[in-house]
């Protein structure tokens, strides 16, 4: 949980300022309501990977990824897992209701759910960590559309493949806003042992480099520098 | 159809998408397509469940609708999908009508007009290709189950059968249980209702069970073959065809009507629940009726303990509330409406009644608003007709009527409303005659009503009858008779009553011990809901005190806990405090703000506290974060602490008659498409402390709303915001509509994506990274 914690407080921009006890009362609070309220769901899918010329497609479905990012990702793969992870609609409803009365709480709130969301997708990963173990292989790090050459347009399709709104209760609007809000959606290569790349996940790699906050903030070295 | 039901248990098919898949269909790609490009695929499947012994062939339409389909129309897809299932030599052919695959306001983006257009459309090509009934399916909002029975009812005449997706909890992944589901749904007049898709059947049981105790019409059940496992890259599912079909005709003997299979089903699943069905005959259910209204995840049952109906969304003698909705500031509706809540409603009463508004369209917004953000079922209070039908059908739930009367003219209005949606509906007392004097008579116009009601096709337990209160002052014998026919409608009809209680002390002192007292002799009379202010102090000691004499507060729990240690004054006065308010705001102490506030407005101006406290305490709190020093939330506790205190200072003009000066407008608005409006939240709070007055247009705002906004009131200066990449063009949309229109106003962005490189791309003039860029940009604009 102080591991949680942290977490909670580094998307809060927290950079070790000094912190009032009740303020972390607060938060303890906010991560302790947040995950009474949540609903977390998941589903999760292997598929063979077969590069194409238009992108990468998995096979058995029609789904294609475009990009260079991708290709990179899971071209030499030999699967591809799909993951999407939710915490529900009960989540958003929870940030919504105090959005109006307390907006402090709202965005302590909106942080505990992104931390908790993202805890989740690594209790996924370990899951499929394992699943690639049995099968003899390893497994590389999340991707998500949305980062590098990714685009956002590929999120209908991939809760498509893994039937995410009857599975798990996930959608994504006209504008391709995965709803409930606190979801993610990603895909990991499983290559032969010794073949997955690093994992690593240092900003050269990272998608969002060119508007992280914390590089904005002054951290070069990104959301990790603060870990 | 329904004489079938009567007789028969009638058996649907298994499984479509467990059989294209067999047959090589990939994951992802549209099933429905397949109807015009491999018909015979199609066919064969339902063949082999005609085959299997089904009476109800499912055409491929699941998904047919025109948010999903790309290059063929929705008629064509609907046509061939029943084509399809007829080719079949199906005995029946159901269109099947799925989720539309996004949310519906307000969790989601997609309008609930729109939803029953989409679903329309797909509901009337499928009856011109000649279906003979329709299922909606794998529901999991009672919201979207609501535009699709409407859209079906409105524009066929078939039967329509709904079943909803539940999970382990019991309840569908928006929170909907199975008792709110079967009471809504039939509410709104569906021919079977239950449960599909969602678990195996075991795992559905209790789901099963709880919706057979509460149906008026015939239940159905379509289960998933067990829960899905991957397996070598496939989907398998756990419970075989003999298993499955002994736990559905379990259910069966319970009084299930309809059966068939969902996920993982196949024509064996269903030849041998063939097998079992016959000689069995439909087993009835002994619903008890109740009288209940819903929300999309809550019902509220009356009876068996007071129901709090709570009034104060009101506009009547309300001059903040009546600005708000002639502004249409929704924030003051939303604050009543959780206060409300959490002092402890069962229902909240919404009437937004004013002359000068478009009262059906604000009706409908305050009610998706407060929807929103409170899960209670609401009662929508309106003497217009056509408000009270506009807000009726864009609530999500079964909602109550406020109200009809004995007037002839008013019934046949109104109840032609409350059938059709499934409401329930308030009767007042009171006739062409007006209000009679006796019990005796208010009596025959309860028992006029019902009986009008029921006429209707109204179940009589929908009705709740107020027998009305005269004030004490001016007609003190009436008070009496009050009470007495409230027990003549509880006694001799049986039916639920309601009751406003606070008219009662009008023009009289010491209002509220009148109005409690009322209120414990009204309970002791049987009143059920009393509709009150739930915020009262007075009534809410009698409501807690009732509670334990009439056995609803088992073992005094509740009363004990809230009242023995009352002793220690809860709310008792806070140490006045040695701290300046600067260091009140400094330390983010936002519950001290508004005191010290009030006390310094003593020796002090309005404007002085604002420029010479709010705002240079301000410029500290943002100079520290802007160095790092302070982190958001502590930021954030400060704005709070100043904007608890100008709650004091604007209430304290508005007293003195003062006019506010604001420093200057800005519109804020999430632009269209983007829902993630805590950021432009976080910029509204501190403009407005800074003295800013911003017009708030909401997230997913349309770019027309925008470029209305800023002409009509010649707005200057509007922040936008977007969070993600594919939004980001809305805001360039937004922004060129705005200098299109020829309309003179700069903008500044913000958003997780946005840089300085975005800004220039949207054509933005200013870059604010954070709020307080936001405000600095606001003070060079206006004030250099």
């Amino acid at each position: 949980m102080e591991q949680a914690k942290k977490e909670v407080l580094r998307y809060l921009g927290y950079r070790h300022q000094a912190l009032e006890p009740a303020l972390e009362r607060t938060v303890e609070q906010c991560m302790a309501e947040l995950r009474a309220a949540a609903g977390p769901r998941r589903v999760w899918r292997l598929f063979p990977v077969e590069p194409q010329e238009a992108g990468i497609r998995l096979g058995g479905t029609a789904l294609v990824l475009g990009g260079g990012d991708i290709r990179r990702h899971l071209g030499a793969a030999e699967m591809a897992a799909v993951l999407a992870v939710t915490l529900g609609a009960a989540a958003d409803a929870l940030i919504r209701r105090w959005e109006h009365t307390d907006l402090t709480r709202s965005v302590i709130l909106d942080a505990c759910a992104t931390q908790y969301v993202e805890e989740l997708c690594d209790g996924v990963e370990r899951e499929i960590r394992e699943e690639a173990q049995k099968l003899g292989l390893e497994a590389n790090s999340r991707y998500s559309p949305g980062y590098g050459d990714l685009p956002l347009e590929a999120q209908p399709g991939i809760l498509g493949v893994l039937d995410a709104a009857r599975r798990i209760g996930l959608t994504c609007t006209g504008s391709l806003i995965l709803l409930p809000r606190k979801s993610v959606t990603a895909l990991m290569g499983l290559f032969p042992k010794g073949e997955a790349a690093s994992g690593g996940r240092g900003c050269e790699g990272c998608a969002l480099r060119e508007t992280c906050q914390f590089r904005k903030d002054g951290e070069p070295g990104g959301c990790e520098s603060l870990a | 159809m329904k004489a079938l039901l009567e007789e028969q248990i009638l058996l649907f098919d298994g499984g479509m998408g467990t059989m294209l898949q067999q047959r090589g269909l990939e994951a992802g790609a549209l099933p429905e397509l397949l109807n015009l490009e491999r018909p015979e695929v199609v066919t064969s499947i339902h063949a082999e469940y005609v085959r299997a012994g089904a009476d109800i062939i499912t055409a491929n339409t699941f998904q047919a609708h025109e948010l999903k389909l790309e290059g063929h129309s929705v008629e064509e897809a609907a046509r061939a999908g029943v084509a399809c299932a007829r080719a079949s030599g199906a005995r029946y052919v159901a269109l099947d009508m799925g989720p539309l695959g996004q949310l519906l306001e307000p969790m989601g983006t997609l309008g609930f007009a729109r939803a029953c257009e989409v679903y329309k459309r797909l509901a009337v090509a499928g009856a011109d290709a000649g279906a003979d009934l329709i299922v909606i399916e794998t529901i999991f909002d009672l919201y979207e189950a609501k535009a699709a029975i409407l859209a079906a009812k409105e524009n066929t005449s078939l039967p329509v059968f709904c079943t909803m997706t539940f999970q382990e909890d019991g309840r569908t992944f928006v929170g909907c249980d199975p008792t709110t589901a079967a009471i809504t749904l039939q509410g709104l007049g569906v021919d079977a209702l239950g449960v599909n898709c969602s678990l195996g059947p075991a795992q559905l049981r209790p789901v099963v069970e709880e919706m057979l105790r509460r149906a008026t019409v015939p239940v159905m059940v379509q289960a998933n073959a067990g829960l899905p496992r991957g397996e070598n890259g496939k989907t398998v599912y756990d419970v075989g065809p003999g298993e499955f079909a002994r736990e559905i005709l379990e259910m069966v003997d319970r009084g299930v009507r309809i059966v068939g299979g969902c996920c993982g089903t196949t024509p064996e699943y269903i030849r041998l629940l063939r097998e079992g069905i016959r000689g069995r005959r439909p087993v009835r259910t002994a619903p008890v009726p109740v009288t209940a209204c819903t929300s999309g995840s809550r019902t509220v049952i009356l009876g068996g303990g007071v129901t709090v109906i709570g009034e104060r969304l009101n506009p009547t003698g309300k001059k903040k509330l009546k600005q708000a909705l002639r502004d249409g500031d929704m924030g003051y509706v939303i604050d009543e409406a959780i206060a409300q809540a959490e002092a402890g409603s069962d229902v909240l009463d919404v009437n937004v009644g004013l002359p000068e508004i478009d009262e059906p369209a604000v009706l409908c917004r305050a009610i998706r608003e407060v929807q929103g953000v409170v899960s209670l079922p609401l009662q929508i209070d309106s003497a217009d007709p056509a408000a009270i039908e506009a807000g009726v059908r864009c609530y999500n739930g079964k909602p109550v009527i406020n109200s009809v009367n004995g007037k002839r003219e008013v019934m046949e209005k109104i109840f032609p409303i409350a059938k059709k949606y499934g409401a329930l509906v308030i009767g007042l007392t009171l006739d062409e005659e007006g209000i009679p004097p006796t019990a005796a008579g208010r009596f025959e116009i309860a028992r006029r009503i019902r009986d009008t009601a029921v006429s209707y096709g109204i179940p009589e337990q929908d009705l709740l009858i107020d027998c009305l209160v005269l004030t004490a002052s001016a007609q003190q014998e009436q008070v009496i008779e009050t009470l007495r026919a409230i027990k003549l409608v509880k006694a001799r009809l049986g039916l639920k009553t309601t009751l406003g209680v606070s008219n009662v002390s009008f023009g009289l002192p010491r209002r509220e011990l009148l109005n409690a007292t009322f209120l414990a002799a009204a309970l002791g009379a049987g009143l059920d809901a009393p509709i009150l202010n739930p915020l009262s102090a007075h009534y809410n000691q009698v409501l807690d005190a009732f509670r334990v004499l009439d056995g609803e507060d088992r073992d005094s729990r509740a009363f004990i806990a809230k009242y023995a240690e009352a002793a220690a004054p809860a709310e008792g006065p806070r140490p006045a405090g040695e701290l300046s308010l600067r260091e009140i705001i400094l330390q983010g102490r936002r519950e001290q703000a508004a005191d010290k506030v009030r006390a310094l407005l003593q020796s002090e101006t309005a404007l002085g506290i604002i420029d010479r406290e709010f705002i240079p305490a301000l410029d500290i709190v943002g100079g520290r974060f802007e160095k790092g020093e302070i982190f958001l939330p502590q930021l954030m506790q400060s704005a709070q602490a100043v904007q608890n205190g100008f709650e004091v200072i604007k209430a304290h003009m508005e007293s003195a008659g003062e006019q506010r000066r604001p420093r200057g407008r800005v519109l804020m608005a999430t632009v269209y498409g983007d829902i993630h409006d805590i950021g432009k939240n976080i910029v509204r709070m501190i403009l407005e402390n800074y003295g800013y007055e911003v017009v708030d247009l909401g997230k997913d705002v349309p770019v027309q709303t925008v470029v209305d906004t800023i002409r009509r009131q010649g707005i200057r200066l509007a922040g936008l915001s977007a969070l993600m990449t594919t939004t980001v063009e809305s805001m360039r949309d937004t922004i060129a509509a705005v200098r299109a229109a020829g309309l003179e106003c700069s903008f500044f962005v913000g958003g997780a994506v946005l840089n300085e490189e975005y800004t220039r791309f949207v054509g933005a003039d200013y870059y604010a990274k954070d709020a307080m860029e936001s405000v600095a940009i606001a003070n060079r604009f206006f004030h250099q």
